[in-house]
């Protein structure tokens, strides 16, 4: 039953006036629930009127537009970027897909749970007392680190996700940041990202991801300055230029649909588990193939992210403001494209009170190799 | 309320982030002019009083919803976030104007 049938109509005796004595339709007891923490907010019109704004600066709309913000702005921290062109992007998957498939309308907002549910669902938690501080671990550690079997066994597979994590202090920070420093320096084939996921909130670690995969691949290259191909001088439509000119990125790239597509899928991932993986995998592999294997042929290439996704079963508003700023509590991980040649001579160590875990293709992503879903032909 | 009876729709409930209400008679309304509207002669007369009768004060199908409303409040682990907004000023009533 809807409601417009108690509209005012005219009836075949007379019509229905708005002008008879004024009462309370909906007094505030119970217009209010009176719940713990419920905003309430008075109104200074009358039923009929107290939702009709008369403008952007009417009082009720300037509150109702600043609360939405509060309940929003948990979503994303990053208002916009800016490409080379100048072009503002508020949301930077978008900035992302143009990137790499070319202008795409009419991409709705992703959806965030299931994302960050299965990105839940791929760490490992296996926690050890930390009885180590950072600044104690030595070079001998880290190459200790490299040279175990998991690891190396990892690097050689050539794909996948290595996920290391220990509690605060253990020192993953600095096994990152050695990553970053020596492997650059002995590689100068090797494109270094580094991003931090500071949020446990899908479009924060997907907005850190692209800010710092566009500005750093894409953009400056000053984490790698040694490494030559001149990649460094390029900018954005050159890259693109040059993606569309590789014979696999032409018969093969991502139409618009297909990525419209592959954003919907991931809004409704949530709601089924084996479809979270399916879209995730899409995501590393599509950067995987896009840049890694098509761009990129002869640069190895290797992603390391500090995550925080506030793991906790049970989430409440003050772990998440905890999480929010300690960035790096509980995990790093390491992403890892083609193999790697060099890391014998760097290679580290890993503090004995970091735990860690190598995932092998075939245990982490299910498949060897990404094939865009909708490019049977 | 019904995203939290089936499970199917879990999924939207968790999406909460906020509820603004406007206005809403949790514990009912005045329909005494409302009801003087209704004309047995037009449309489905006992649908049209069902549906006042339960936004009436005191209504029963409002106070097991708002009770609903509350332990469903109480279930949820995350932080959301209730504006209620509610009128201050009086509301005139309809009438009915006898034209000749």
């Amino acid at each position: 039953m809807s409601y417009h049938i108690l509209s005012p109509s005219q009836s075949e005796s007379g019509e229905y006036r708005r002008d008879g004595p004024g009462i309370h339709m909906v007094p505030m007891h119970s217009a209010c629930l009176f719940l713990a923490g419920e905003v309430r907010v008075a109104v200074k019109k009358n039923h009929t009127d107290m939702v009709k704004f008369a403008s952007s600066a009417d009082i009720t709309y300037v509150t109702v537009v600043r609360r939405m913000r509060e309940c929003l702005k948990e979503f994303s921290t990053i208002k916009y970027v800016k490409d080379r062109t100048g072009m503002r992007y508020t949301n930077l998957l978008h900035l992302l897909i143009q990137t790499l498939t070319g202008p795409c309308e009419n991409i709705e907002t992703v959806g965030i749970k299931g994302f960050e549910e299965y990105l839940q669902s791929l760490c490992i938690a296996t926690h050890q007392p930390a009885n180590l501080s950072s600044s104690s671990i030595r070079r001998a550690d880290y190459i200790q680190f490299f040279n175990r079997q998991e690891f190396k066994r990892w690097l050689s597979d050539g794909a996948g996700i290595f996920w290391l994590s220990g509690p605060r202090g253990s020192g993953k920070t600095h096994i990152a940041k050695y990553l970053k420093l020596n492997l650059g320096a002995c590689d100068p084939g090797m494109l270094i990202v580094e991003y931090t996921c500071s949020s446990c909130l899908l479009e924060s670690t997907i907005s850190a991801f692209c800010r710092a995969f566009i500005e750093q691949l894409f953009d400056q290259l000053h984490y790698s300055p040694s490494r030559g191909a001149g990649l460094g001088t390029l900018n954005i439509n050159d890259i693109v230029n040059t993606v569309r000119r590789v014979p696999e990125y032409s018969q093969n790239r991502l139409s618009e649909l297909e990525m419209t597509l592959f954003i919907k899928g991931l809004e409704n991932a949530g709601r089924q588990p084996d479809e979270q993986k399916e879209f995730l995998l899409n995501i590393l592999n599509l950067f995987r193939q896009m840049v890694t294997t098509q761009l990129f042929k002869t640069t190895r290439f290797l992603l390391i992210s500090q995550w925080d996704l506030g793991i906790q079963t049970k989430v409440d508003t003050v772990d998440l403001k905890v999480n929010s700023i300690h960035f790096d509590s509980e995990r790093a991980g390491l992403f890892l494209g083609p193999s790697l040649g060099c890391f014998d001579e760097i290679l580290t160590q890993l503090p004995q009170n970091v735990s860690m875990r190598c995932m092998s293709p075939t245990m982490m992503l299910g498949v060897h190799s990404y094939r865009p879903p909708m490019l049977a032909h | 309320m019904e995203a939290n009876r089936n499970p199917i729709y879990q999924w939207l409930l968790d999406s909460i982030r906020g509820l603004f209400l406007f206005g809403t008679p949790h514990l009912g309304l005045q329909i005494a002019e409302l009801k003087a509207m209704l004309d047995p002669d037009q449309g489905p007369w006992d649908q049209k009083m069902n549906l006042l009768n339960q936004l009436t004060e005191g209504s029963e199908f409002l106070t097991n919803q708002k009770e609903e409303m509350l332990h469903l409040w109480v279930n949820i682990e995350r932080a959301v976030t209730v504006v209620s907004f509610y009128e201050t000023e009086k509301t005139p009533t309809i009438r009915k104007v006898i034209t000749t």
